[in-house]
């Protein structure tokens, strides 16, 4: 066969696969099964027709194919993941959190990252189960301390848990992609260096250097894309400003990896800010599209990276080391034990009024799946025992992929840390936040305000198009609008689906209105109370 | 510098060059200049930016590297969206109703092309006048430059607002022959390199290339139903993420599929567009269908941006193999050929049809726009015989000039032809209304469709592949449609003499509604931005007292309607723009217009004045369908004191 034909070959398999995950996830939906999230359902069915192919002797031609190698992952599938988390990321939440986030990011990775790592170089050179290159082990150490809890989000917003522990959760796994693969670009760069104190010292120089320039890159991207937004008139062509936002995200990208950067780093702060300005300056409908657009790709290529992780099972040639499976595995779990205790009795000294309790730590702590991003770091990895890694990775993935989340419903309602109506954070204006909010915000956005786009009402404390399992009660509702006669029962559902724990169909309102709420606080905000004040004025003149 | 990093280098200054192209063809669209349009300035920014490429940084022979892995990704990941959006986005009615005409130039026409240039150039070179190419060689060039280009002219089409028989033979023409051009080319490339052409290759190659039409037509198709079938027998409207990828996911399939199979992808995606849109669209929730239209059209469109830009940026990056005789006679054989087949072709066409003939200042636009675009250069890149250098750089030239060229001189030659529409059409001029109206509206309710395709279709087909909700939509449209249709048959003859008696004197009475719209168009024209505001504000108070008379005697009578309307809304849903089309196409034309009435953003106002006069009769008619709806002007007036205050 042709090259162009493996090509064809491939996509096929993989829309249909696909097709099939897409197909069988809805039923799943549709049931009340919450013991097993469609990342599982995704790679189970990647192992399945991977089994087939093996049985059919293709496994030889589907990896030949793996054309899918690890740039298809580094630039088709991983930054459309990235940017829709930052794109989306729930902020006034976020920013609530900050110190705990990013102390669970920051710290929390690296913690991880060096205690794996460091342990597994001991368990190599002590003993004789299994012989790694120093390099590999910090390697492996920083792989697999991205967490990826998309399952565990899914049903923590369809439970209800606390907004707090769940903006910690999500903002841990956002940020600590982007710290883990910096931490993974860094060692390969120094791949050929001996490993010593200096080296350590040198990469985590490196680590920092690349995680601010990307940082800054990223931002100031950003900043352009809303700048030119403001000021070219091209309110009337959804079209061009959902181009020029997707367009400047991309440049970020190859921007930031032209220059020796991180592009998934650029990536997500582009996505992070540009939600903070650009979005301000969109018009409706493109503040829609542009949400939804950044989901679909996220979406499916998740929904590609979870297959490609299946079909690696059987497809792939694999180098099973059970020590090594067994030792990496328990050095995980301790690892975030390490991680999240010490962390978060720091975070507790810290910030008074942010307490996270023992139980919250626990959940913080069971919520460390591995997932999509561990895997594509792992996929083609240019070292000697690459495919070591590469098992030894996928095989935690499914692991606490099918352990963890089906436990998490389990685990969440045991601890009870759901919440009925949580409360709506606002954020002091003092500070740097002042600051922004005087001098930059108004330089590069239209503010206007508008009383209607802070109604509580209209709060929701979790991302507003995650797709979520639907809860037992609603599933029944929904079944009936099978039947056209009884619309009256659908339009009941709608106004039901306004409670802010069932986004199912999710009102605009909210979509348009989560940005705005982030930023103000409706009490102390004195420079709200002057445009307001000029808005009366104007309306009564 | 290593593969990857030049990689990511190229692809930087391809997302720069997108952005900047955008920016200035919204700007140039915004100052209203036409003789270039964003496929052109696309290009242009591309041999720029080569041009700088080579010969002041000296790159240029890196980036020939650099270009040579894009086949595939043209066809994996570009070609398929394009021409997804335009199967998904063709509007259906008008082009079923050219369609004898469309088939017969798609499939005829770029047969016929092919051969003429492929003939003529075999000619020359047999002869000694080009360089020597074998056979296979020229009609392989024959068959990738008789596929033109939908892109470059159809947007210029629909920014003018082109009759729309004549925009519905150039789309649909050019959307076909791409897939044709492309089943020829691959027909043509499964032959030896050195095969001589003889009656029995000829016979093989089109028996080989009507296999593989018709196999990918039924993937295509097959998909689309299967995909209807999916959507209607599952619940998936409460993901509405999950039912567009999905959608997404299916259309590729087809497209993958056919392609493993040795078929046309591009004919299996085409049709599979068609049939998605037909049915599949309408079984799919509110919220999904919008994703899914608007990221088609999206996608497609940086798709299109992309490929010509790369079109541009590959013009220096080749070296020393530009053949300009060959060029040249290329060019000519292009215009000769699509000549040749465009009048015996209407002349058979007009033999055949009673009504609906295709007029000589059709015929000369429809030759006139035969661009040549990205297919064709894609194709190109594709020849791997000893002179595919050649012939893909003179493709590219090819490419080049007609975009430039003849796409420069459409818009004047549309005004010289007076070829703007008669019939009120449904995209608003407008290109951006393009997501949302394209195909799917149908207003021309004059001639009822009578074919039995399409009466096999309504009795059968939909009710087998769509939604319940969808059928009793058709049936109460149906029923509206004959209302229009009664009330337009009585009212047709004395209105429509009317109205060209009006354009030549511009002086428009015909209902106190319209009056309004009319005069705004006039002075569009003619006045100062003072006086604008001036007449305006007058016309405004003149209206309200009027309005608000109205509206009194009427308050009970809309009442009841707007609770009507409201639960219709419900039931139906976005995807009924059809239905809701009557119902608020004024109260539409009006949030429309009316943000441009902040009289500080006055050149907003250049921008609709076209709009207004394409869409003039449209309203107008409307307006005289609806009489009852008197009130929507009041919203516009309310929108108007807001700003004012």
């Amino acid at each position: 066969m042709s090259e162009e034909k493996f090509g064809h070959w491939g996509l096929l398999l993989f829309f249909f696969c696909c097709l099939v995950a897409m197909i069988l996830i809805h039923f799943l939906r549709r049931s009340k099964i919450t013991y097993f999230h469609e990342t599982g359902l995704n790679s189970l069915i990647g192992i399945i027709v991977g089994v087939f192919i093996k049985h059919c002797g293709g496994s030889e031609e589907i990896r030949e194919f793996s054309g899918f190698k690890r740039e298809i992952f580094m630039i088709l599938l991983l930054p459309h993941i990235i940017f829709e988390s930052g794109y989306n990321l729930k902020k006034r939440n976020f920013f609530k959190n900050i110190v705990s986030i990013l102390l669970f990011a920051i710290l929390g990775t690296l913690i991880t990252a060096f205690f794996v790592g460091g342990f597994l170089i001991i368990f190599s050179h002590k003993t004789s189960i299994f012989n790694l290159s120093t390099i590999e082990c910090l390697l492996f150490g920083s792989i697999i301390s991205a967490t990826d809890p998309v399952s565990v989000l899914a049903i923590f917003q369809q439970l209800g848990v606390d907004p707090d522990l769940y903006a910690n959760v999500f903002g841990e796994s956002v940020l600590n992609d982007a710290i883990a693969i910096v931490l993974v670009e860094t060692f390969l760069k120094f791949r050929d260096h001996d490993v010593t104190a200096v080296f350590i010292f040198k990469s985590l120089g490196v680590f920092f250097g690349v995680f601010l320039g990307s940082f800054g890159i990223g931002a100031l991207n950003a900043m352009i894309s809303a700048f030119l937004i403001k000021h070219i008139k091209v309110r009337d062509f959804p079209i061009i400003e959902t181009s020029i936002l997707f367009l400047f995200a991309w440049c970020t990208y190859f921007l930031c990896e032209d220059l020796g950067l991180s592009g998934i780093a650029g990536i997500l702060f582009c996505g992070i800010v540009q939600a903070h300005y650009s979005y301000l300056n969109l018009s409706e409908k493109s503040k829609e599209l542009t949400k939804n657009l950044a989901h679909l790709l996220s979406f499916m290529s998740e929904s590609f990276v979870f297959i490609y992780l299946g079909l690696a099972v059987f497809c792939f040639e694999h180098d099973f080391h059970v020590g090594i499976i067994f030792v990496a595995f328990f050095l995980c779990l301790i690892s975030r034990f390490f991680n999240i205790a010490p962390l978060s009795w720091i975070n507790n000294k810290i910030k008074k009024n942010h307490q996270i309790s023992a139980k919250k730590q626990f959940v913080l702590w069971f919520s460390g799946l591995r997932g999509a991003v561990s895997f594509a770091l792992s996929v083609d990895l240019p070292t000697p025992h690459g495919p070591v890694i590469l098992t030894t990775t996928l095989i935690i993935v499914l692991i606490t992929i099918f352990l963890f989340g089906g436990l998490t419903t389990i685990v969440v309602k045991k601890l009870d840390v759901q919440v009925e109506n949580p409360p709506i954070p606002y954020m002091k204006n003092k500070g740097l936040l002042k600051l922004e909010r005087k001098y930059i915000k108004p330089f590069l956005t239209h503010r206007k305000y508008d009383p209607a786009k802070y109604d509580p009402a209209n709060y929701s404390p979790y991302p507003s198009n995650l797709e979520v399992p639907l809860l037992d009660s609603q599933n029944d509702k929904e079944e009936k609008i099978e039947n056209p006669n009884e619309i009256e029962l659908e339009n009941s559902n709608e106004n039901q689906n306004q409670n802010p724990n069932e986004i199912e169909l999710e009102n605009q309102n909210e979509n348009q209105n989560e940005n705005q709420n982030e930023n103000e606080n409706q009490n102390q905000n004195e420079i709200e109370n002057q445009i307001e004040n000029q808005n009366e004025n104007q309306n009564i003149n | 510098m290593d593969e990857s990093t030049l990689e990511s280098l190229g692809l930087l200054l391809l997302f720069l060059l997108l952005i900047l192209s955008i920016l200035i063809s919204h700007f140039f669209r915004r100052k209203r200049v036409e003789i270039i349009h964003q496929t052109g300035i696309s290009i242009a920014l591309g041999v720029l930016a080569s041009f700088i490429m080579r010969y002041i940084f000296n790159v240029g022979s890196k980036f020939t590297s650099f270009f040579s892995f894009t086949e595939d990704t043209f066809m994996l990941f570009l070609l398929p969206q394009i021409i997804f959006e335009s199967g998904y986005n063709m509007e259906r009615r008008h082009f079923f109703s050219n369609f004898g005409s469309i088939i017969l130039f798609a499939i005829l026409g770029t047969t016929i092309s092919t051969f003429l240039v492929g003939g003529f150039l075999i000619i020359l070179s047999d002869h000694g006048v080009i360089l020597k190419l074998t056979h296979i060689e020229c009609l392989l060039f024959g068959s990738l430059v008789s596929a033109t280009d939908p892109v470059c002219v159809l947007s210029i089409f629909k920014h003018l607002g082109v009759d729309v028989n004549l925009y519905s033979n150039v789309f649909g023409e050019s959307v076909l022959n791409d897939a044709i051009s492309i089943v020829l080319f691959e027909t043509l490339t499964k032959f030896e390199k050195n095969t001589t052409i003889s009656a029995k290759v000829v016979f093989q190659s089109l028996g080989m290339f009507l296999l593989s039409l018709v196999g990918s037509f039924l993937i295509g198709t097959l998909f689309g139903l299967f995909s209807a079938l999916i959507f209607k027998h599952t619940l998936f409207h409460i993901h509405p993420m999950m039912e567009s990828a999905l959608f997404f996911s299916l259309a590729w399939c087809s497209y993958m599929l056919s392609a493993f199979l040795n078929l046309s992808g591009i004919a299996a995606i085409l049709f599979c567009g068609i049939f998605m849109a037909h049915y599949t669209i309408h079984n799919i929730g509110e919220r999904s269908q919008k994703i899914t239209k608007e990221a088609i059209y999206l996608i497609a469109y940086l798709s299109e941006s992309i490929v010509f830009l790369y079109l541009g940026l590959a013009v220096f990056s080749f070296n020393e193999s530009y053949n300009l005789p060959l060029i040249g006679f290329a060019i000519l054989a292009c215009l000769f050929s699509r000549a040749l087949n465009i009048y015996p072709i209407s002349a058979i066409v007009n033999l055949w049809r009673k009504y609906n003939k295709i007029f000589q200042s059709h015929q000369f636009m429809i030759w006139f726009s035969g661009l040549r675009g990205a297919v064709a250069f894609i194709l190109s890149i594709r020849i791997d015989t000893d002179n595919g250098k050649e012939l893909m750089t003179t493709t590219l030239m090819v490419v080049v000039f007609t975009v430039i060229f003849l796409g420069g001189f459409t818009p004047l030659l549309v005004k010289k032809l007076k070829l703007e529409r008669e019939c009120p059409d449904t995209s608003h001029g407008a290109e951006h209304n393009h997501s949302t109206s394209g195909g799917q509206i149908v207003d021309d309710c004059s001639r009822p469709m009578n074919n039995p395709f399409v009466k096999l279709d309504k009795k059968y087909f939909i009710p087998f592949f769509t939604k319940k909700k969808y059928q009793e939509y058709l049936k109460s449209q149906e029923i509206e449609m004959e209302d229009l249709r009664k009330t337009k048959s009585k009212k047709d003859l004395e209105e429509e003499v009317d109205f060209k008696e009006i354009e030549q004197t511009n002086n428009l009475t015909v209902d106190s509604q319209t009056n309004f719209l009319q005069n705004i168009g006039m002075y569009l024209g003619d006045l100062d931005e003072i006086e604008l505001e001036n007449q305006i504000e007058n016309q405004y108070q003149k209206e309200k007292e009027d309005q608000k008379e109205k509206e009194d005697q009427k308050e009970n009578e809309n009442e009841n309607e707007n609770e009507d309307e409201n639960e219709d809304e419900n039931h139906i849903g976005i995807q009924d723009q059809i239905h809701s089309h009557s119902h608020s196409y004024n109260q539409g034309y009006w949030k429309e217009v009316a943000p441009h009435f902040d009289i500080e953003n006055v050149n907003h106002l250049e921008d609709i004045d076209i709009t207004i006069s394409s869409d003039m009769e449209t309203i107008m008619e409307n307006n005289i369908q609806n009489d009852e709806n008197a009130d929507d002007i009041s919203s516009f007036d309310f929108e108007i004191e807001d700003q004012d205050n």
